[in-house]
């Protein structure tokens, strides 16, 4: 029976087996503004709990040792979050020694007695303070429920992420093969063209042919760094090891060997620390910052490239400063994003170069950024945590 | 005088097919070339060897890994499967140089040829193929 709309968790069952106390009971907490119960039968009472409920009031002579155990069976299947308040009528000690009561209910868990004759106030405010409790214990359940969900959103959001990395994957995989393809054939056949059907003393169609070649280079290389810069994105592989970073910057010494001497360039270096990341990559790093440094050189004198490192709290920042053409520091930002190129005619280059530089840098947990004045040259650094952090 | 020696291209792509024939010619190699343009294609000549007039056993496979129907491991697994030809030599011929596709086909003992864009380097593949059917180390 509901005298209201409230939910049934928030009412008070009722359970006294003989006379009038149940009716009487009902009353006189629906008249406080409780909603309460009345069960006739323990099975009635027990699958009320299951259906939910605020708390219980049973009389003592319904309490014989198999229906405490009966009860008793049901309260130990609550969930951790519920500990439901059971309140028991007695009939003032004439049956039962006060021992012996406490030790037959004990299973029923949170149990408090009321002693009869009841006055009103008393029961009023017991059930109030029982209902009170079980508010609490709601709010808990509630708790635990979002922190369910969000672990669940989370999970779900991981498991979609690995999803779209594997796409990206196999995205750049099939991306790079399908573009490789049709440029092959232009550049092969171009030069079938020219053996097969135009006069070996034709240098214009050379060159035309020459200009061809050139452009699947440029493409083939732009592939290339996109293939790069995908892999770079891929989150979750980021086993930072120890790098030495002397190790990385004569592997990227070692690959441009050739354009340093060619174009006369000096490049200064001082022993540099070890950090956190891979220094198989960090030499990218390097190859890429010397390899603009060549590339945007002034035309007056030849690239000095400069390399120092100095300590800032948990972290090295290197810096490679160079004597070039420099850059205003407004663009300072934009030259670390996806192809953006501040020199597009004179330099040869992709635009993705310093953006994979960058990835590669925050993915062990770094920073990177420049400092530069037009015709002053360039300031490039990049901050890693300190190797054993 | 050479004999004549029967080569099965898997290739899809005609520009590839004639680039092949190049190099064999370049190469001066006395050759009959079978082709089929898709996995399906590739998988019923290997069904009809020696069954049907025209359908020798193939004395050396050029498969393409990127095949419509049937990719180039599914036919590998075929070739390498059928009675009479299963010993015979195998050259994947692709243009990505993925490590993962280089090491299926070394799983396969095949030979693996990256298409190269450049002209002559494609013409490589020729020589690759004489020292492969002269059953030289390659």
């Amino acid at each position: 029976m509901s005298t209201n709309g409230a939910p049934a968790s928030e009412r008070v069952l009722v359970y006294t087996p003989f006379g009038r106390d149940g009716p009487l009971i009902q009353e006189v907490l629906n008249k406080a503004g409780i909603q309460a119960h009345a069960c006739r039968t323990l099975p009635e009472l027990e699958s009320s709990i299951i259906e939910g409920a605020g708390a219980a009031i049973i009389a003592d002579e319904a309490l014989r040792a198999h229906l405490v155990a009966n009860l008793a069976e049901n309260l130990r299947n609550q969930p951790s979050w519920s500990d439901f308040p059971v309140l028991i009528m007695t009939s003032g000690g004439e049956e039962m020694q006060g021992s012996l009561r406490l030790k037959l209910l004990e299973p029923l868990g949170n149990v408090s007695l009321l002693e009869r004759p009841l006055r009103k106030e008393t029961l009023i405010s017991s059930v109030r303070s029982a209902l009170r409790a079980r508010q609490r214990q709601y709010q808990i359940r509630d708790y635990i429920s979002r922190r369910e969900q969000d672990a669940q959103m989370i999970r779900e959001s991981e498991a979609s992420l690995r999803r779209a990395n594997s796409e990206l994957e196999e995205f750049a995989y099939v991306a790079s093969h399908d573009i490789q393809e049709p440029l092959r054939m232009i550049n092969s056949y171009t030069q079938l063209l020219l053996r097969r059907h135009v006069n070996k003393d034709n240098a214009q169609a050379q060159e035309y042919a020459d200009q061809v070649r050139g452009g699947v280079r440029r493409v083939e290389r732009l592939i290339q760094d996109l293939l790069s810069y995908s892999q770079m994105i891929q989150v979750g592989q980021t086993a930072a090891t120890v790098a030495d970073l002397n190790g990385s910057l004569a592997e990227a010494l070692a690959v441009l060997k050739d354009r340093i001497q060619e174009s006369r360039a000096t490049v200064r270096y001082e022993p540099l620390p070890e950090v956190q990341g891979d220094e198989q990559q960090l030499a990218h790093v390097f190859q890429n910052l010397l390899s603009n440094a060549l590339k945007y050189c002034r035309k007056d004198e030849p690239p000095i490239v400069h390399i120092t490192s100095r300590k800032r709290g948990g972290e090295w920042v290197i810096e490679v400063q160079d004597n070039g053409i420099g850059f205003d520091n407004e663009y300072g930002e934009k030259i670390f994003g996806l192809f953006k190129r501040l020199h597009r005619d004179e330099y040869p280059g992709t635009g993705l170069g310093l953006a994979i530089c960058k990835r590669i840098v925050e993915r062990y947990g770094g920073t990177m950024w420049a400092d530069s004045k037009p015709g002053t040259g360039s300031k490039f650094y990049f901050a890693l945590p300190a190797a054993g952090q | 005088m050479k004999p004549l020696i029967h080569i099965l291209l898997a290739e899809d792509n005609d520009g590839d097919v004639l680039l092949v024939s190049e190099a064999l010619d370049l190469h001066e190699l006395k050759y009959e070339l079978h082709v089929a343009s898709d996995g399906l294609q590739a998988a019923n000549y290997l069904e009809r060897i020696d069954s049907e007039q025209g359908v020798p056993c193939p004395d050396l496979l050029l498969l393409d890994l990127n095949l419509p129907k049937k990719d180039g491991f599914e036919l590998l697994t075929l070739f390498r499967a059928h009675p009479l030809c299963s010993s015979n030599p195998v050259i994947v011929i692709s243009s990505s140089g993925a490590p993962r596709d280089r090491e299926r086909a070394a799983e396969f003992s095949a030979h693996f040829f990256r298409k190269p864009s450049d002209f002559d380097d494609f013409m490589e593949l020729g020589a690759l193929v004489r020292k492969t059917v002269q059953g030289e180390s390659v």
